[in-house]
């Protein structure tokens, strides 16, 4: 015995045996839930992966994601379901972090054997997923806007039915043109998502006859922004575009309340929050705010709104809804439900070819009398281009006055 | 069903690397380090930017372990008076350091965009390339088990093992005890670092929202299962603490009343309860 302290003691001795034994246990476990047969083995029903940020910063979405594809799930069965099996939803939580997406997605892929997986949120998350889908040769319906996503869904099998960062820009350039707008000014947060969408939002303005009169960048570290909003405001533009996130934004606008200027700004959607309202105060007052939008005349956002309640304005739920319903519509068409051959009948079913439908009961009748179909859904006519991006979206336009958005306006059919 | 246990078991291996280094610092040293996801994250950073730019595999490997081993050494220097709470504060500021630096700095790794494309091992054998990362993966883990086994076995080991239990006793038999906490800290980062280059080549994309503080704590809770200073209790722990986590997204399609949001709340219910319980249990007063 040299020093007792550097020893091993009796108990770590003991100890280690116990926690031996947990593990066998535990292996156990593991194993009995493994070998017990799993449901998705059953031929009768079609499994479907709903991947959803049901916590983390995309949590209010994913949920509201979550119900309205339940709702689709319900329709879909009701009315006898694809091939006349019926769907089995699969949900997972992706925590909207790209990591616990992975294991989620393994999961549904290799456990539950899904025929497809949609509903990813986060940009981050929908890249992190992609290559396991492209590996797997299944569908990946995605609601994410980054622009860099196109990159990757080149290689395939990923669809996105949000509209892409640079129809955004668009939208704002269309809406500008509607209203008669001439003169432009632009205030950019030096990221990538801005200069991707300043920069198709001065093509199309031009486009349209309109003229940007400035473009100043500024860094998120800024303590002040006097100076770039005097820059921006002494052409009298007819409207100021801030392309940024919820900080600045908000000190842009508390900025140009200080020094007294009136001037129309003109924000993302994703970018505006109770929060950005409630503390820009006054400063908020007549802000435009350009969101994604939905088909809200559609029959099939109706009774999504039927269902949710009519009180708020469901984009992410409607494209939810949608991806379920082209799913389902796809695996008719294409009578399989192979990834390959689900990925050759999206587009026979989105349209923009083919007799309009606007719901599952709908399409897959007139898949039956060997129509071609059109499915214009909840969140807009769903035409796909070459590389799975929504080829023509349309966007809500609202404006805050007294604390309160309420929608002025619409853009539709945007297109890249 | 295979292909998802060899998934899991991938990740379960990574994390063994970072709790492999953890135990050094933590078991061994007794350095409370919070924040071993910054050096899992600069780790995974480093292989990603190094394989990108078209270095083979083993070179970025060794690359990213060092690159965090530097980084472990350097927060070792600048922190030589603290010990327990205030170590651990300093290394979870790291952390956010680190994972805040990665958001920001667009220049250096793609800020919030991330890295993608960040290629695999291709090694020649004829296995299927999921199986073939796991071989690997285990090959790397099982060479840093030995070599942590040896560390704990050396003279070295015995002097971390004394600086645990008495940092006067050991500065008064002459030995520079800063050196040799920097030393661990070096070697715990390395090997987060190594872990960190796994990930980043087995989900060939990463992104700073991937390096949160839930990994640090993860790693944490599978070093404070195993015994403290046995890198084979390490390893069987952290294998418990990804069997917990991803056990339950198995059990949600046979429990059926919960749903899956509230079930990701429990699952970290779960390993919490499971922390206090351990500290209660194996660490109250007068077992240690």
């Amino acid at each position: 015995m040299i020093n007792p302290l550097l020893q091993p003691i009796a108990w770590r001795a003991l100890s280690r045996r116990s926690l031996l034994a947990t593990c066998f246990g535990a292996m156990c476990f593991a194993t009995a839930l493994a070998t017990t047969p799993v449901l998705a083995d059953d031929q009768s029903e079609i499994v479907l992966g709903a991947l959803m940020p049901l916590s983390g910063s995309g949590g209010p979405f994913g949920q509201e994601m979550l119900a309205s594809a339940k709702i689709a799930l319900e329709e879909i069965n009701a009315a006898g379901g694809p091939l006349g099996r019926k769907i089995k939803l699969i949900e997972e939580n992706d925590e909207t972090n790209p990591e616990a997406a992975v294991r989620a997605a393994r999961k549904l892929v290799e456990v539950d054997k899904v025929k497809a997986i949609f509903g990813t949120w986060a940009s981050s998350v929908t890249l992190a997923v992609a290559p396991i889908v492209q590996e797997k040769g299944i569908i990946l319906m995605s609601n994410s806007g980054a622009s860099r996503i196109t990159e990757v869904q080149k290689k395939g099998n990923i669809y996105r039915l949000e509209p892409d960062d640079l129809l955004f820009g668009k939208a704002y350039a269309e809406y500008a043109s509607q209203q008669g707008w001439k003169k432009a000014a632009v205030l950019g947060l030096n990221v990538p998502f801005t200069q991707t969408t300043v920069e198709a939002f001065k093509q199309r303005f031009s486009e349209r006859g309109g003229k940007i009169t400035s473009f100043v960048t500024y860094n998120e570290e800024q303590t002040t922004f006097i100076t770039e909003v005097a820059r921006a405001l002494s052409d009298q533009p007819d409207f100021v575009h801030i392309s940024g996130y919820e900080p600045d934004i908000t000190a842009v606008l508390k900025a140009a309340y200080q020094s007294g200027a009136s001037a129309r700004f003109i924000v993302p959607g994703f970018a505006v929050s109770a929060d950005l309202i409630k503390n820009a105060g006054p400063a908020a007052d007549g802000l435009l705010l350009v969101e994604e939008g939905v088909s809200e005349d559609s029959p099939a956002y109706q009774r999504l709104a039927e269902h949710l309640g009519k009180d708020h304005y469901y984009s992410f739920g409607a494209q939810a809804y949608d991806e379920l319903t082209l799913l389902a519509l796809a695996i008719e068409a294409a009578k399989s439900t192979d990834g390959a051959a689900l990925n050759k009948s999206i587009r026979d079913v989105s349209g923009p070819e083919g007799t309009k439908v606007t719901s599952f009961a709908e399409g897959i009748a007139a898949l039956r009398k060997g129509e071609r179909i059109n499915y214009d859904g909840a969140s807009g006519p769903l035409d796909f281009d070459q590389d799975g991006n929504i080829a023509q979206a349309n966007f809500r336009v609202s404006q805050v006055k007294d604390g309160k958005t309420t929608p002025v306006g619409n853009i539709s059919e945007v297109k890249f | 069903m295979i292909e998802y246990i060899i998934a899991i078991s991938i990740f379960a291996g990574i994390y063994g690397f970072v709790a492999l280094g953890l135990n050094i610092q933590w078991g061994l040293t007794g350095l409370i380090n919070l924040g071993q996801v910054a050096f899992f994250a600069v780790g995974a950073y480093a292989f990603a930017l190094a394989a990108k730019a078209g270095v083979p595999f083993i070179l970025a490997l060794a690359i990213s372990a060092c690159v965090s081993g530097l980084f472990g050494a350097a927060v070792a220097m600048f922190t030589p008076r603290l010990r327990e709470d205030y170590l651990a504060i300093v290394t979870l500021g790291f952390s956010e350091f680190v994972r805040l630096i990665l958001l920001n700095e667009k220049w250096l790794a793609g800020g919030p965009d991330g890295v993608a494309g960040i290629p695999r091992p291709n090694l020649p054998i004829g296995l299927p390339s999921e199986l073939a990362f796991l071989t690997i993966t285990a090959f790397a883990l099982a060479i840093a088990f030995a070599l942590t086994r040896r560390i704990e076995k050396l003279p070295f080991g015995r002097t971390l093992r004394a600086i645990r239990e008495d940092e006067t006793v050991v500065t008064s038999v002459g030995k520079i005890s800063l050196s040799y906490k920097a030393q661990a800290f070096m070697l715990g980062a390395a090997l987060a670092g190594i872990g960190g280059a796994f990930f980043a080549s087995y989900l060939s994309y990463i992104s700073p929202d991937m390096f949160g503080p839930n990994v640090s704590i993860y790693v944490l809770a599978a070093v404070l299962i195993g015994t403290q200073g046995s890198s084979a209790a390490t390893l069987i722990s952290t294998a418990l603490v990804a069997m917990l986590l991803e056990g339950t997204r198995l059990l949600k399609d046979y429990i059926t009343f919960v749903d899956g949001v509230e079930l990701a709340a429990l699952r970290l219910v779960a390993l919490g309860v499971a922390l206090i319980a351990i500290v209660i249990v194996r660490y109250r007063p007068g077992r240690i």
